[in-house]
């Protein structure tokens, strides 16, 4: 009696048990428990507000009013019919971007020390990453002092000796926006050098050592094992730079708010929806960036990524 | 076993994230007596997290029974714009400056009509919407010149400055007779301390109290001679002439307090409230003096005063009538802690204000037309007067950056000005 009793509970529970269902059925469950929370995460915060986004550019919004005016292609006409203005701005990522190919050139060097070259490694990872984590704020302060005149940076330079290479680095408008694009650099190599030194821990030891033995160079090694290594991370690293470099913001924001000279695009966006309240505008404006940055990944995707297809 | 172990992870992530879902929905209900309940304040000042302790401190006692938190929030306005399409923007709070007069009934509970409400307070025009106050003014200041009195002396400069012409050549004395005092500091990374030179300079610069309310519709607004093309123009040929800061924009407002009150600066354009902050900071406090702008209309200076934020209760509060009542404890408390004029009627003027030939005026208020075409023009000119970044382009033409010269960005602002005010039918 008893053990019928059993039986049949046990007969139950594998009925509804999850290993009762096929491994294809079971595969499927897995992946949508595991995706469920980071995909509505995205959903509220990345492609909900930028369906609103597509709405807001076409009202008058002015970001805090109750009512939204429809206005249909009002705001892209403004913006069209003013290019020289509106577009500007976007010649300041040229600075970014050609800074970006700096940043992971030094990236990839400093990755390469790193991982094969030194003791401490780790440790010398935390430093190199460490600017990523410092509070904007902290950082606008930290490069006022250094950039002003008899400031960090022109005391260092008198003290090499380079006196004549002393300027008025923010004020200077033809220097303005290098001295914010090396800050950039500054502030983000070490989120690179951690991700080529992920990448270049994962090339097979054995490979280095074979080319070791054969008596190929420092320079030999990095050319011709580590770099096609990291190929697939490196042409993550060049598409991110590129939209990077469009939406350059935070480092000239906090820097000279876009002041002289160094206004970016998004910046520009920013101060519309904010100073001038003309959301709506400034929605549109964000759309035609966007599509700016689809188009540049499928160029980047057609150009590069054919065997990855 | 594992398959039992995988569904309860299964259970609680789902739980997990149903929670996410319904949060912010929940709402304590409060009691309806008045003197009691909970009320969260939001305000712009983090610099005065003790202060606002003490008051916790100091309500809480007066009212017992009532909680009172303060949350400081950094960048006040653009943050606050963002929250207030929520319900969930404190029960009392400083009313941001981009909400417009005819937008106060959708956020804010109606304080009082004006007539009754003007016995008590000074400064509501902008807290007035169609006869009905939104807001209590927390303070008013006045704008003008900061000095330090020392700094003109040793300059052998003993009047202060009545016109342009005379500010801009005292700058030279001071700075050819003390080369190691910056005679103006702009404070250009300062956003907010440039429109100082351009909203309300003009009262200022025209001894009209009229003034905000015609610029609105004057297609020439920006060309010579009127009062917002005078405030840039010494502002412009202050930093030309190299009187101003070598740097600006490596410029630092603690910095520029500090040097103030040690006598290395000579002049800065501000409101009231900051003589007490660079007091503060002095060793010689006596010298750090308030100056109306080197302006005269028939031999009399203007100092106009306007009113700083105005504190409103958000129209979703669940204690009302408290908050109300903490309005109105805190607008007689702050101002005193602050540096500012209170709003309270027949309070006393800070005596660093005024003097002979020295008149405070009050901007006349403007209708609900003139609110709502001022908003017009600036959106459509996108030239907004509290906007520090066209300033900084004075400035930077001022240090020999930039293609434009001085008069033609001028013009360029002019002709937006103009279509601004073009789009309101005038």
């Amino acid at each position: 009696m008893e053990s019928k009793l059993f039986m049949k509970n046990d007969l139950i529970k594998r009925r509804f048990s999850f290993s009762s269902l096929s491994y294809k059925k079971q595969k499927m469950v897995i992946s949508i428990v595991f995706l469920f929370v980071p995909v509505l995460l995205l959903l509220t915060f990345t492609y909900w507000p930028a369906t609103q986004m597509v709405q807001y550019s076409f009202t008058d919004w002015d970001g805090i009013s109750k009512t939204k005016n429809y206005v249909g292609l009002e705001n892209y006409k403004t913006i069209f019919s003013d290019p020289g203005t509106y577009f500007k701005p976007m010649f300041n990522s040229i600075y970014y971007f050609i800074a970006s190919f700096v940043q992971l050139g030094l990236a990839v060097i400093m990755a390469y020390l790193i991982s094969f070259k030194t003791k401490f490694a780790n440790a010398l990872k935390g430093i190199y990453f460490f600017p990523s984590l410092i509070n904007s704020v902290a950082i606008s302060f930290i490069f006022l002092f250094f950039f002003q005149p008899n400031g960090t940076f022109d005391s260092i330079l008198k003290l090499v000796g380079l006196e004549n290479f002393t300027h008025y680095w923010l004020r200077d408008p033809n220097i303005v926006n290098f001295s914010l694009a090396s800050v950039s650099v500054w502030r983000y190599v070490g989120q690179n050098v951690i991700m080529f030194s992920a990448a270049m821990q994962s090339i097979s030891t054995d490979t280095l050592e074979a080319a070791d033995m054969d008596g190929a160079s420092s320079f030999q090694k990095l050319r011709y094992i580590i770099m096609p290594g990291i190929s697939k991370i490196m042409g993550l690293m060049l598409f991110l730079s590129v939209t990077g470099s469009l939406q350059a913001f935070e480092t000239p924001y906090i820097m000279t708010g876009g002041g002289n000279g160094s206004m970016t695009f998004v910046i520009q966006v920013v101060s519309l929806a904010f100073q001038n309240h003309r959301v709506g505008l400034a929605s549109a404006l964000a759309m035609i960036l966007l599509m700016i940055c689809i188009v540049m990944a499928i160029v980047q995707k057609v150009a590069f990524g054919r065997e990855e297809a | 076993m594992k398959s039992k172990k995988l569904i309860s992870v299964v259970m609680s992530v789902l739980v997990l994230s149903a929670t996410f879902v319904g949060c912010g929905k929940s709402r304590d209900t409060s009691s309806k007596d008045p003197s009691k309940g909970s009320i969260t304040v939001l305000t712009h000042r983090t610099d005065m997290e003790d202060t606002f302790a003490k008051y916790k401190k100091e309500f809480e006692a007066k009212y017992p029974g009532a909680t009172v938190n303060f949350e400081s929030v950094s960048d006040y306005q653009n943050t606050l714009t963002t929250r207030m399409s929520t319900d969930d923007y404190g029960d009392v709070l400083m009313i941001p400056g981009n909400v417009s007069k005819n937008q106060f009934k959708d956020f804010f509970v109606s304080l009082g009509t004006r007539s009754e409400l003007d016995k008590d307070y000074n400064y509501l025009d902008n807290f007035d919407s169609e006869g009905t106050v939104y807001g209590l003014s927390t303070g008013a200041n006045g704008s003008g010149f900061i000095y330090n009195e020392e700094v003109l002396k040793k300059a052998g400069i003993t009047n202060i400055p009545g016109s342009p012409e005379e500010f801009l050549q005292d700058l030279k004395i001071i700075k050819e007779k003390e080369p190691n005092v910056i005679p103006l500091y702009t404070n250009y990374v300062a956003d907010w301390a440039l429109p100082n030179w351009t909203n309300g300079s003009q009262i200022m610069f025209s001894g009209n109290t009229n003034y905000m309310n015609e610029m609105i519709y004057n297609k020439n607004e920006f060309a010579p001679g009127s009062p917002t093309y005078t405030s840039l123009k010494l502002l412009y040929d202050t930093v030309k002439g190299g009187y101003a800061e070598a740097d600006p924009t490596t410029s630092d407002w603690e910095k520029s307090k500090q040097m103030m009150a040690d006598g290395q600066v000579g002049f800065m354009v501000l409101g009231s409230w900051a003589v007490g902050q660079i007091k503060a900071l002095s060793k010689t406090p006596d010298n750090i003096k308030f100056m109306p702008a080197p302006f005269r209309k028939d031999g009399k200076a203007y100092i106009p005063v306007g009113s700083d934020y105005g504190m409103a209760v958000n129209k979703s509060s669940k204690n009302v009538e408290l908050s109300k009542t903490f309005v109105k404890w805190f607008v007689d408390r702050y101002p005193q802690d602050s540096n500012m004029i209170s709003s309270i009627k027949g309070s006393k003027l800070p005596d660093f204000l005024g003097g002979d030939g020295v008149e405070l005026v009050q901007g006349k208020q403007g209708t609900s037309q003139n609110t709502k075409d001022l908003d017009t023009v600036q959106k459509q000119s996108l030239v907004s007067l509290s906007d520090g970044k066209w300033v900084k382009t004075v400035i930077e033409i001022g240090f020999g950056s930039g293609k434009q010269t001085f008069e033609q960005y001028m013009a360029d602002l002019n002709s937006k000005w103009a279509k601004g005010v073009a789009a309101t039918g005038h």
